[in-house]
């Protein structure tokens, strides 16, 4: 089981060496003069007016949070979908029945988030 | 050996973030430390043998709920410079989270584990296997379940010890019903979040 | 796990950095010639014969860049974020199986080589997870870069991939629900078993995949977080030389993977499933082809696609990830588990 997870670690440092090389050699053999103006942040040829670190609309909390909801509930569709066919032959439709309710459920809260206008993005 | 060399990695990942989240100076940074923590605990879910809860955690926690936290950073704060997150109320947060630290140190510690000797080395770690698939009378009945079904389509090598088909059956049968009270919380959350997003 | 076990994952990984490092140049220069094909153009042909040694002209030239750390940056993420866009894309190509195992007697001992680094009962949901996590690379660089128009770019990104990640889930269930396993080589096995590649049966989940793997590598038409045109260049604006190039690289390395895991499945991954009832299985030099030519393929359209289509609106972006990809996705769904279950009982 161990052994499985392993190569993973494994692929984890080489990518990782990779991203740390290649950061080294950006840093020690590209050239380099700074000076005040070059170092400003970019805004098309515009001095920049404060900074970029500002309050973001309550928009992206949203959709974040409509994101965690059904992607829980995406999640609980894999165990059932790998094991769909073997919960035919023992409950039937029953097994149909159990996911159609689970996501019946989680309809009404979709459609409910639709009709609120919380897809629309203005 | 090995198992341990592997939980003292994810272990230090989990607790190295943890400190992490505590001792950045900047609310945003704190945010990055809580996913290197969270991708440690992924990291232990795999180690006890739960590859779909290790699956889960990356893909809810990870994936999801850090990005949630790192958009509410940003909606909040005015996240830059050295605003320190320390504040007077330190102490008490010090003595509360000690203090859930020795419940649940006292708990793990009294609770009696079952272990399963003949498992694999019959070390600790992997006897707990089973039990976070389920109840191990589920699993069985899934185990027998699932071979029969496999033979009558194709050989799934991999699939027979796998504890995703262990807990869709347990979620399909014995826990139906917490099942479809899960779907009611998500739908009150959801009507949640709309609500207070709104204002 | 001994040492020479331990010795042949060190030489995939090897091997899978540097194949992925060689196919993020030469799908730099394979978009370039085609694009430029499509637009009556030449492109790149002054390095070496028809242009091929461009990308390693590239390479060297970013290499000698100025790298510019813009004033006000918050430098522990602003060196992170190319980092972890790198790593996530190079993590996500590890259950990928690229050719059957072959035999071989190592020291006196016979051993299985996989041409694959790891398969779980989970790899599905691993591929899902680790690209979920790509979102975060470019979240940190429009945060970290002290710039609005690479945190608008950053944040419409994370917003894009985390709504066409719910209907790439979606999609990626009826595939399950087909097949009965979450694990890659039970796919492709199943594919084979059955003589046909899963397109044939999920004609629908494929095409929402090919659309929401189009939308998470954040290419054209849904190249919102570097729309050039009102974002300068996005996340990115403020990196320079190999800095870039590790974001260059994730995307690139990213469309390998989507690449792949459209093969893997729903082409039939590395096997000719209808064609190989007549040839038998065939040897593993020719499955790696095989594997190649589709994942060449997918990347073709990829650019094809985006000479073609011009960018969408961003708020019918998301209107069209929310409001259509995901019901069809779900309806997809209901209807392939309806059908299965009748057939099953």
């Amino acid at each position: 089981m161990l052994a499985d997870y392993a190569p993973l670690v494994v692929l984890l440092a080489f990518a990782v060496g990779l991203g740390v090389i290649v950061m080294g050699l950006a840093h020690f053999i590209g050239p380099r003069s700074p000076s005040p103006v070059k170092d400003q942040t970019y805004e098309s040829g515009m001095t920049a007016i404060g900074g970029a670190q500002r309050r973001v609309p309550v928009r992206y909390y949203l959709i974040a949070t409509l994101f965690i909801l059904f992607d829980i509930e995406v999640i609980y569709l894999y165990p059932w979908a790998a094991d769909f066919r073997n919960l035919v032959a023992k409950q039937g439709f029953g097994a149909l029945g159990g996911m159609a309710v689970f996501l019946g459920i989680l309809l009404v809260g979709y459609v409910y988030v639709w009709r609120e206008g919380a897809l629309e993005w203005d | 050996m090995m198992e341990m060399l592997a939980f003292g990695l994810v272990a230090g990942v989990a607790v190295g973030g943890a400190i992490g989240v505590v001792a950045a100076r900047n609310v945003f940074v704190s945010a990055l430390w809580l996913v290197l923590s969270f991708i440690g605990v992924a990291g232990i879910y795999a180690i006890l043998g739960a590859d779909f809860l290790a699956a889960t955690q990356v893909l809810i926690y990870v994936g999801a709920i850090s990005v949630l936290i790192l958009f509410a950073v940003m909606l909040t704060h005015h996240v830059m410079g050295d605003e320190r997150s320390n504040n007077r109320q330190a102490f008490l947060a010090f003595i509360v989270s000690s203090s859930v630290v020795a419940a649940l140190g006292v708990l793990a510690y009294r609770t009696d584990w079952p272990i399963r000797p003949a498992d694999a080395g019959g070390s600790v770690v992997t006897a707990m296997r089973g039990d976070l698939a389920g109840s191990s009378a589920a699993s069985t009945a899934a185990q027998t379940g699932a071979s029969t079904a496999l033979t009558s389509t194709v050989d799934l090598a991999l699939n027979q010890d796998s504890n995703v088909v262990r807990l869709g059956q347990a979620l399909m049968t014995e826990h139906l019903l917490s099942f479809e009270i899960i779907s009611l919380v998500l739908l009150v959350a959801l009507i949640g979040a709309i609500v207070i997003a709104r204002d | 796990m001994d040492a020479i076990e331990l010795g042949i994952v060190a030489l995939k990984c090897l091997v899978i950095v540097a194949v992925l490092l060689t196919g993020f140049a030469y799908t730099t220069f394979l978009e370039r010639k085609v694009i430029a094909r499509m637009q009556q153009r030449l492109g790149p042909n002054r390095a070496g014969p028809f242009g091929l040694l461009q990308p390693a002209a590239d390479g060297v030239k970013l290499i000698f860049k100025e790298n510019i750390t813009p004033v006000g940056v918050d430098r522990f993420v602003y060196f992170l974020a190319p980092i972890v866009s790198m790593v996530v894309a190079i993590m996500a190509f590890a259950v990928m199986p690229v050719a059957d195992p072959i035999t071989v007697t190592i020291g006196g001992q016979v051993r299985e080589i996989r041409f694959q680094l790891a398969d779980f009962n989970v790899a599905l949901l691993y591929v899902l997870g680790i690209t979920s996590l790509a979102v975060y690379g470019l979240v940190l660089a429009g945060w970290a870069s002290n710039n609005k128009f690479a945190l608008i770019g950053g944040l419409r990104s994370a917003a894009q991939m985390v709504s066409y990640e719910l209907a790439m889930g979606v999609a990626l269930v009826s595939v399950v629900l087909v097949v009965g396993s979450l694990s890659m080589n039970d796919i492709v096995d199943w594919q084979v078993a059955k003589g046909l590649p899963l397109i044939v049966l999920q004609p629908v989940a494929f095409g929402i995949y090919a659309i929401t793997a189009i939308a998470e590598t954040n290419r054209a038409p849904f190249d919102f977080p570097e729309a050039e045109q009102e974002l300068v260049a996005g996340y990115h604006t403020e990196y320079t030389g190999m800095r870039f190039a590790l974001f260059f690289m994730a995307e690139y390395i990213n469309m390998i993977t989507v690449s792949g895991l459209a093969a893997t499945l729903f082409l039939g991954g590395h096997h000719l499933p209808f064609v190989e009832r007549f040839t038998g299985n065939l040897p593993w030099f020719v499955d790696i082809g095989v594997f190649l030519a589709k994942v060449i393929l997918a990347l073709f359209l990829f650019i094809w696609i985006r000479a073609t289509i011009p960018r969408l609106r961003y708020d019918r972006l998301m209107a069209f990830g929310w409001k259509v990809l995901l019901p069809i996705s779900l309806a997809n769904l209901a209807l392939t588990a309806v059908v299965i279950a009748f057939l099953a009982r």
